[in-house]
């Protein structure tokens, strides 16, 4: 009677949870917090977190409730390769250029020097900033999150249903777009890791439940939110050289989709399971429109869409073997491989890479020990994930490394009554390889035209006219894009948590 | 059983790899407009217009060259073989255990190296002690830039010369890489 009470308790919190199921990059990086599953959660998870990576898994974790702190740091540096003595750089004084035939150019790019140290005020110009070259990287950082978990199970234990989050604490959630060509020259003017960075804030909520079709067999689905935002912004701009005075509204429309995910465990013998999963794609996509209308009565409309925290399809196969299965003692191993989908990839700015340096699917390998003797439990995994990134000696500065994983995890066990009080701990590493790239310099031609759109964008193009009379030094490649002439990359990330779960 | 073990074992050497990627070569020129003969300027890629570039030097051992080098100076075509007695080489990055480097030991009046942790580079300028620097392997942190250690002018990439002498160490043995204008 006293235990399902306590289910019933579980449940309804699990319920009010549910409204807010979000799955994240965040989730993927810190496994199977508040267990023993470390790297392969999607196959030995022994906690709450199962509800996101493999809810079949859900129906041999026992009723309880989970909490936690992590701390995580991340370390990726990003070094650029010196510009040399200058024959790439953008001159001053472009805002009037033009092709030869009079048309604009695409895009008007900073001089290189005013973008290194910046401009003074003059009596006809305004101050510029400085913008130096990777002097606003973002590979630093630390976060200390809270974790919950809860699981129940119902019906003499074929239904499950737990719920996991990780909330981050400080700023709740964090999403930062930037560009990965010659357009970031006029924000940061440096690379940022692309997988990290803000996705390490990103709203982390799984819920799934699991039906026991038999004492082998379990089956399990979840689903996150899919969350899109669409934002119009009628804008009057009464001076164009005061933009402090514009007038603005916003008009915000959130709408959440689904986002489902599953899995299967069977054990075909006492010693041996097999798993697999499915993850569905997710996102948090943000439409911004924003409507100008002028002084002078001209409207003009400009559309931009943002995307984050996307995640590929994912497909997980899993299996362990129990070596030693004694009453007090358990050792098993554990292998398991994640493929995703990352050649679908959409980056922040809604752009996907272009199909000369497209990104590749990729599987992650994993394999590791569990072991646990009497009150004492732990695992130890080692992963390997490849960068699903080809190397950047294009226009395009996706920034990502391949990566070793080490995580261990101890937990002890004390009975309390009824129930069972757990003390764990859990440390992870992640060793980001060195990587780097020289770019492919494109060729430049005298109409100016770019016949290698794929290829470093010449800004300064050869046809350039000030007025009626050919811009000097137009000749060649000029760009600002900080990616150039190359850039190398490595670092590290690493997380350490402790948690306290109370089961039945 | 046997069996099924053989099964899940296939499964994990699959493991660890990735697929798919780029399609078609970046250096392709795409056609603007037919009719019109276009004269290609950058002397430097040299290719005709329906030509692709060549191919780059392979990056994967590839290393940044230093930040704002300076001027070249003529070589003293030096030579290549490094000193005997070694701990480790610093140029060739031989002779440490992994997640550590060579740097010349700037105490020694002889030839000299030792190991060090790498670290991290995180900002343009570079720190280096004792125990570790940031700078990659087989490069040396001076005045806030990673410099390539070099015994000739091979060791250097893209005909750099091998002519700056290292500042660290009593010994002649090391030298640095500078940069060769195009």
């Amino acid at each position: 009677m006293r235990r399902s009470w306590k289910a019933s308790v579980l449940c309804a919190a699990a319920s009010l949870s549910s409204s807010s199921a979000h799955a994240s990059p965040l989730l993927e990086l810190m496994g199977d917090f508040g267990g023993t599953g470390g790297q392969q959660a999607r196959n030995t998870a022994s906690g709450a977190s199962a509800a996101y990576f493999n809810p079949a898994l859900l129906s041999d974790v026992p009723t309880g409730l989970t909490l936690g702190v992590v701390v995580l740091g991340s370390r990726i540096g990003v070094a650029l390769q010196g510009r040399g003595e200058g024959e790439y750089d953008v001159p001053e004084g472009l805002e009037n250029a033009a092709h030869a035939d009079g048309t604009r150019f695409d895009n008007y790019p900073i001089a290189t020097e005013t973008l290194q140290h910046g401009r003074e005020e003059t009596p006809s110009r305004s101050a510029t900033a400085a913008r130096p070259r990777q002097a606003a990287g973002t590979g630093k950082q630390n976060a200390t999150y809270v974790a919950i978990g809860v699981v129940a199970h119902f019906f003499e234990q074929r239904l499950s249903i737990g719920f996991c989050g990780l909330i981050p604490m400080g700023d709740f959630t964090q999403l930062r777009s930037f560009y990965v060509d010659e357009r970031e020259q006029y924000t940061s003017n440096s690379l940022h890791p692309e997988l990290y960075g803000d996705r390490l804030y990103a709203i982390s909520f799984g819920f799934g439940m699991a039906y026991r079709f038999t004492k082998r067999f379990s089956l399990g689905l979840g689903s996150g939110i899919t969350i899109h935002a669409g934002s119009a912004s009628p804008a009057y701009v009464a001076d164009a050289g005061k933009l402090d005075g514009l007038v603005l509204n916003v008009d915000v429309k959130v709408k959440a989709g689904l986002a489902p995910y599953g899995g299967f465990a069977y054990r075909p013998f006492d010693r041996w399971q097999i798993t697999g999963s499915f993850h569905a794609p997710q996102e948090v996509a943000v439409d911004n429109e924003i409507k100008f209308l002028l002084g002078t009565g001209v409207e003009q409309t400009s559309s931009l869409k943002l995307l984050f925290d996307w995640m590929p399809w994912q497909v997980g196969l899993g299996t362990s073997l129990d070596l030693i299965r004694r009453k007090h003692s358990l050792l098993s191993v554990a292998g398991s491989a994640l493929y995703a989908r990352w050649s679908q990839y959409v980056d922040r700015h809604g752009e996907q890479p272009v199909p000369e340096f497209a990104w590749y699917d990729t599987v992650t390998g994993a394999v590791g020990v569990r072991g646990a003797h009497r009150a004492w439990s732990t695992g130890v995994d080692f992963q390997y994930k490849p960068t699903p990134v080809p190397l950047q000696q294009g226009r395009s500065n996706y920034v990502d490394n391949d990566r070793f994983g080490l995580s261990a995890s101890l937990e002890y066990t004390i009975p309390f009554r009824d129930t069972k009080l757990k003390l764990g701990t859990q440390l992870q590493g992640f060793w980001l390889l060195n990587r780097f790239v020289r770019k492919l310099t494109p060729p430049t031609f005298a109409d100016g035209a770019n016949r290698t759109p794929a290829l470093v964008s010449d800004e300064f193009p050869d046809d350039a006219r000030i007025g009626t009379r050919a811009a000097e030094g137009a000749e060649g490649l000029q760009t600002n894009n900080p990616g150039w002439p190359g850039f190398s990359s490595k670092g590290w990330l690493a997380n350490l948590g402790f948690y306290l779960a109370l089961t039945l | 059983m046997t069996r099924h073990l053989s099964i899940a074992t296939l499964v994990l050497l699959g493991a660890g790899c990735r697929f798919g990627g780029p399609e078609g070569s970046p250096t392709e020129l795409i056609e603007i407009d037919a009719g019109v003969p276009v004269e290609e300027r950058d002397a430097a890629s040299g290719t005709e217009e329906d030509d692709p570039l060549p191919d780059p030097p392979d990056p994967v051992d590839a290393q940044p060259e230093p930040v704002d080098a300076a001027l070249p100076v003529p070589s003293d075509a030096a030579s290549c073989t490094p000193p005997s007695g070694l701990e480790c080489d610093p140029v060739s990055g031989e002779g440490c255990l992994p997640l550590m480097q060579c740097l010349v030991d700037p105490a020694s009046s002889t030839p000299a190296a030792y190991c060090v942790f790498s670290g991290l580079l995180l900002d343009v300028s570079c720190v280096q002690d004792e125990l570790s620097t940031n700078c990659p392997p087989q490069y040396t942190c001076v005045q806030g830039e990673c410099r390539k250690y070099c015994y000739c002018d091979a060791d250097c990439d893209d005909g750099a010369a091998c002519a700056d002498p290292s500042a660290e160490g009593g010994s002649d043995a090391f030298k640095l890489c500078e940069r060769v204008l195009p």
